[in-house]
């Protein structure tokens, strides 16, 4: 299947989401912007009384020495508080329409159609949800704030040298063109460098979590130099894109610190003129050499966030992109429990113009276990997601307690689906959050009573610490038979009427099988169900065999009959069990 | 682990000094400029002393791209080396007594692995930072010893103030850092388990799941945020007080004629300057004990206590002679945890199943066989020399089929060399044909950790790949638990074609293997 890739919004769109998460918000904005106006002139009466003393001492007036001092001290302590509290705003601001365009943006991925989720692939989701909103997070946090407040210290410092005496102001200039040429060399060498380096780092962390993951094999194999040696290829390419990375960012520093010199010797060159031509004061002049040189650290600031700013606009784009795509329709409510028939009317579906199922028909009663037979790329999964009401049927209908989910009005309660895959996934965190994804609110002797049925109570309560061990991802690690059950547990909780299993126990292997069979022996016991079987012993169980083949309904019946009959299932029904011994 | 580096480090730390006393120098030179070019409007003066501000920024300029360069060449290599040693240790046959999460081995591996070899940072930008202070103590000792006296003796009651008071807000401000990255963590969980969630019909559970921990996030960024908020405000308090007093005893010198109107520049020039260094070493401590709690987690992993006891024997060629014959297994009264003392003979070059009902039982089996596991009691032997000091290539892959991103034919090869005709006879022999039939054939890359595949199809890889390797003794641990009726007929009916000559074990197979077997034994 071809993938097709989220969108990513344009800058048009960008800016319209952004105008539309701040505007709720100008008080804020305004109040921010004020209070780092403040600062940023509480910081320029700095260098200004420090030239008055200058003048203070020239003129011998020691009685301006200490108000100046304490004018020092009172703009210090001012600028100090008015900068903490302007960039806490500020973050503070950039907090809230974070979390908010998160919020909007995962809960939308989570509702997203299944067709457009399968065309995508998850690794584009995820990474939507976690690297944008991550890239554009640490922005929000660590470079909007210090950008902003550096911003108006520029600003506001340039027009102070200026209401000094504008000559000084057009000397400072002199810095101007090579910042901009330096900025734009930048901009273009080092967006690629960084891309690569981040690359090269992605990849040796992936090659490295392979091999962590893989180490029993690599083990077996005796392939650990091998191995190794694949990590370290990786390991050496970052180094080399890392120096490439920093020669990039020294050669930019350099010409920045180039222009802090010529902007410096011009100003003092205007002082020298200046003072010769008694326009100014030696104090003016200290000052103004005293300004342009408090403007090294922030114009450094606001020039190297650039780069990070344009990230984090590339991050937000691909968030705002997700916005645009649409929501799944919601299913209309489900009663819990109880078992309800199924109904395949002519069901017809096509991935991207790909024959997948054509005219499928068949009925399941209530209560009844059927079990799907058949070849890889059958149709099987199809029915499966189809009876999920994750993808809709191009032809026909597809009812569930005689409801046809497609054209239920609200209102209408349809009977509960449940289904459990082959790579069950557990979640991230405490088991018991785990198993609340199925029933939220559950209390902890619900979730015992479920993992009982399931045959898991034993070994949860083995754990270090019971139904509290973090598991999944980072944490405890649990076998393919466990994780099984967590979901086999999960779907006793969620308590539908229709369950469909895709080949549950696929996986497992061994005497995995049996404890997995009895377990979805007592999940499934007053239900409605399908299951996907590859092991024909669950089909021999069921109470109906359906026999898919490229898409069609071929047999179906009971197991002896079918196996009597010596079709397509009588075939395969030989070749599974011949030498089965028990 | 930087000992081969000496030389690199020397320069990193001279380079980031030197571009800080640099730095320390503009304000004296801002000063001089004033005093000797500008008041007495001497153009001469003005010519020299602006050179001078030009060469204090060509010393400015190279010493940074000295210290740069080399902090950043130092700390990369240091830390290729030590994540190498990392690597080497996790992949090592010893393996761990006490298993570990990949998820925490991976964050070791990475932040704390970086963070071990930023201690080239912490040392150059803490040296330089001290150099700076020094610089300007000493510049104005030579203008005025009281003023220097009092940068002297004002430095490190701010440091240490400083650091009293930042010390909690950091520790505040990494706890609360990590809930932030949890609100992605959680929102990159959810969305891995969306078809899990689609089978509960639980996305309206998963979406208050992930409000909730962004809820925690934001409220965790917002007291980041205070604190963060309160450390500037500190920091630049502490600047101000002290160019207050600095600005004072300099201007009242001034006016008593003690110092000149070039000195008096400088020295607020330089009082502006400092407080920046004076700043940054308040954060040394911190930062140190970061990198030594970062070396520790890597330690603790260089020296976890080991699996099994792989001392000098050597490890048998990866690559068996090409006339590799079948051995004799015994299996004297094998024991591990959950597998009672188990007692078989495997003939040279049959084909025996071992049917064990525990599954934890066969996975012991399994690892005991692969030499990863010392058994409880009891021992193996092949051709009766015991297994961990024979010669003979035993090759007992896990259960799980973990392949490695890159083609089919890297996973089929997996570091070895094999010829087209060979690959041709695995492709058959594991019924992959429906796979390479695909596009690109051989060469169709499987994704990352294989993922590409279904699992029936990655499960069929990683038995081509076992056969692959003619290992005099191959244990295959039900191998066709995830493949289809349909083909595991078909890989049973080619399996003893492949391994002909050659011992193989089978344990805990599905019935149509044990069908094929010499011998049953059951456990």
């Amino acid at each position: 299947m071809s993938t097709t890739p989220l969108p990513v919004a344009g800058p048009r769109e960008t800016r319209r989401e952004l105008r539309r998460l701040l505007r709720g918000r100008a008080g804020a904005l305004t109040l921010a912007a004020a209070v780092l106006l403040l600062a940023a002139l509480a910081g320029l009466a700095l260098p200004a009384a420090l030239g008055g003393i200058v003048d203070a001492v020239l003129g011998g007036d020691p009685g301006t020495l200490l108000p100046l001092v304490l004018v020092i001290a009172g703009v210090g302590l001012a600028n100090a508080v008015l900068t903490g509290l302007g960039r806490a705003l500020v973050a503070r601001l950039g907090e809230r329409v974070l979390a908010e365009l998160r919020g909007l943006v995962v809960t939308r991925l989570i509702r997203l159609p299944a067709t457009v989720v399968e065309r995508a692939g998850r690794g584009d989701l995820v990474s939507r949800a976690s690297t944008d909103t991550r890239i554009v997070g640490d922005v929000v946090t660590n470079v909007v704030p210090a950008f902003a407040s550096a911003g108006f210290t520029v600003v506001v410092t340039l027009v102070g040298l200026g209401a000094l005496d504008w000559r000084f102001a057009v000397a400072a200039l002199a810095a101007v063109p090579v910042q901009l040429l330096a900025l734009r060399a930048y901009l273009k060498r080092a967006r690629p460098v960084y891309r690569a380096a981040r690359a090269a780092e992605g990849e040796r962390a992936q090659r490295i979590l392979e091999s962590v993951d893989a180490a029993e094999t690599v083990r077996a194999y005796g392939v650990s130099a091998e191995r190794e040696g694949v990590v370290d290829e990786a390991a050496l390419h970052s180094v080399e894109l890392e120096r490439r990375a920093a020669r990039v960012s020294v050669g930019f520093w350099n010409q920045l610190n180039l222009a802090e010199f010529l902007g410096l010797a011009a100003v003092l060159g205007a002082g020298f003129l200046l003072v010769g031509a008694d326009l100014a004061t030696v104090g003016a002049a200290t000052t103004a050499a005293l300004y342009f040189h408090a403007l090294f650290g922030p114009v450094g600031q606001v020039l190297g966030s650039i780069d990070e700013l344009q990230k984090a606009a590339a991050g937000l784009a691909r968030l705002v992109g997700v916005l645009e795509l649409p929501e799944r329709g919601r299913r209309p409510a489900s009663a819990r429990g109880g078992a309800a028939s199924l109904e395949f009317d002519h069901v017809g579906f096509a991935y991207d113009g790909v024959t997948a199922l054509d005219g499928v028909s068949f009925d399941v009663a209530p209560g009844e276990t059927v079990a799907l037979v058949g070849a890889s790329g059958a149709g099987k999964s199809t029915v499966a997601a189809l009876v999920l009401g994750s993808l809709e049927p191009e032809r026909g209908r597809v009812l569930v307690g005689g409801i046809d989910a497609g054209a239920a009005t609200a209102g209408t309660r349809m009977p509960r689906i449940g289904l459990a895959g082959q790579e069950p996934h557990v979640f991230a965190g405490p088991l018991a959050d785990d198993l609340r994804l199925a029933r939220p609110g559950a209390g902890d002797e619900e979730l015992r009573a479920a993992l009982d049925v399931v045959g898991a109570l034993g070994w949860v309560d083995r754990l270090p610490e019971g139904l509290g061990t973090v598991v999944g991802s980072g944490g405890h690690r649990l076998t393919i038979v466990e994780s099984q059950q967590l979901a086999l547990a999960r779907l006793l909780l969620h308590d539908p009427a229709v369950l469909v299993l895709d080949e549950a126990t696929a996986a497992a292997g061994g005497d995995g099988d049996h404890v997995l069979d009895r377990a979805i022996a007592r999940v499934a016991a007053g239900r409605t169900t399908m299951t996907i079987a590859h092991r024909l012993d669950q089909a021999a169980r069921a109470d109906r065999v359906i026999v898919l083949d490229a898409g069609g309904v071929v047999e179906q019946g009971r197991h002896e009959e079918l196996v009597a009959a010596g079709g397509a299932y009588g075939r395969l029904w030989a070749a599974w069990s011949d030498g089965r011994s028990d | 682990m930087f000992r081969r580096r000496r030389l690199l480090v020397a320069g990193s730390i001279a380079g980031l000094v030197g571009h800080q006393i640099a730095e320390a120098l503009v304000p004296v030179v801002i000063g001089l400029v004033i005093d000797r070019a500008i008041a007495p409007n001497d153009p001469v003066a003005l010519a020299w002393t602006l050179t001078a501000l030009g060469v204090v920024f060509v010393g400015l300029l190279l010493s940074w791209r000295l210290g740069e360069l080399a902090s950043v060449r130092a700390s990369e290599f240091a830390g290729r080396d030590v994540r190498l040693g990392l690597v080497s240790r996790l992949l090592s046959r010893r393996g761990f007594a006490a298993p570990r999460s990949p998820g925490e081995l991976l964050s070791i591996a990475g932040t704390d692995v970086d963070r071990t070899a930023g201690i080239v940072w912490v040392l150059g930008s803490g040296g330089a930072q001290l150099a700076a202070v020094l610089t300007a103590a000493i510049a104005l000792l030579a203008i005025s010893v009281p003023l220097g006296i009092l940068v002297l003796v004002a430095a490190p009651v701010l440091v240490t103030v400083m650091h009293v008071v930042t010390a909690p807000l950091e520790r505040r401000m990494a706890s609360e850092q990590a809930a932030v990255a949890a609100a992605s963590a959680t929102a990159s969980d959810l969305l891995t388990g969306l078809r899990t969630i689609a089978g509960l019909g639980a996305e309206q559970a998963a979406v208050d799941r992930f409000e909730r921990v962004n809820r925690r996030s934001l409220d965790a960024a917002t007291r980041a945020v205070s604190a963060k908020a309160a450390y500037t405000a500190a920091s630049l308090t502490g600047s101000a007080l002290l160019l207050a007093a600095i600005a004072w005893a300099a201007g009242a010198e001034a006016l008593a004629g003690t110092i000149s109107i070039g000195e008096l520049i400088a020295v607020l020039g330089l009082a502006q300057f400092v407080t920046w260094p004076i700043g940054g070493l308040a954060f040394v401590a911190a930062e140190l004990a970061t990198v030594r709690a970062s070396a520790k987690r890597v330690d603790g992993v260089l020296a976890a206590e080991a699996a099994v006891d792989a001392s000098p024997t050597p490890t048998a060629a990866p690559t068996p002679p090409a006339t590799s014959h079948g051995a004799e297994l015994v299996l004297d009264g094998l024991a591990t945890p959950h597998l009672p003392a188990l007692s078989a003979v495997v003939p040279a070059g049959s084909v025996t199943a071992i049917r064990v009902a525990d599954h934890l039982a066969a996975r012991e089996l399994v690892e005991v066989l692969a030499g990863a596991r010392t058994p409880s009691s009891g021992r193996v032997l092949v051709d009766g020399v015991p297994l961990e000091a024979s010669a003979v290539p035993v090759l007992a892959p896990p259960h799980e089929a973990t392949l490695f991103a890159g083609t089919l034919r890297d996973n089929l090869e997996l570091h070895s060399t094999l010829d087209d005709a060979r690959l041709d006879e695995l492709v058959r022999a594991a019924a992959l044909d429906d796979v390479v039939s695909g596009a690109g054939g051989l060469e169709r890359p499987v994704g990352e950790r294989g993922y590409s595949l279904s699992g029936g199809q990655r499960q069929r890889v990683a038995l081509a790949r076992a056969l692959g390797r003619d290992a005099a003794v191959l244990v295959l641990h039900d191998p066709t638990s995830a493949v289809d009726a349909v083909t595991e007929a078909r890989i049973a009916e080619r399996l003893p074609a492949a391994r002909s000559g050659r011992t193989t074990v089978l344990v805990s197979a599905s019935p149509a293997l044990e069908r094929l077997a010499d011998r049953l034994v059951t456990a």
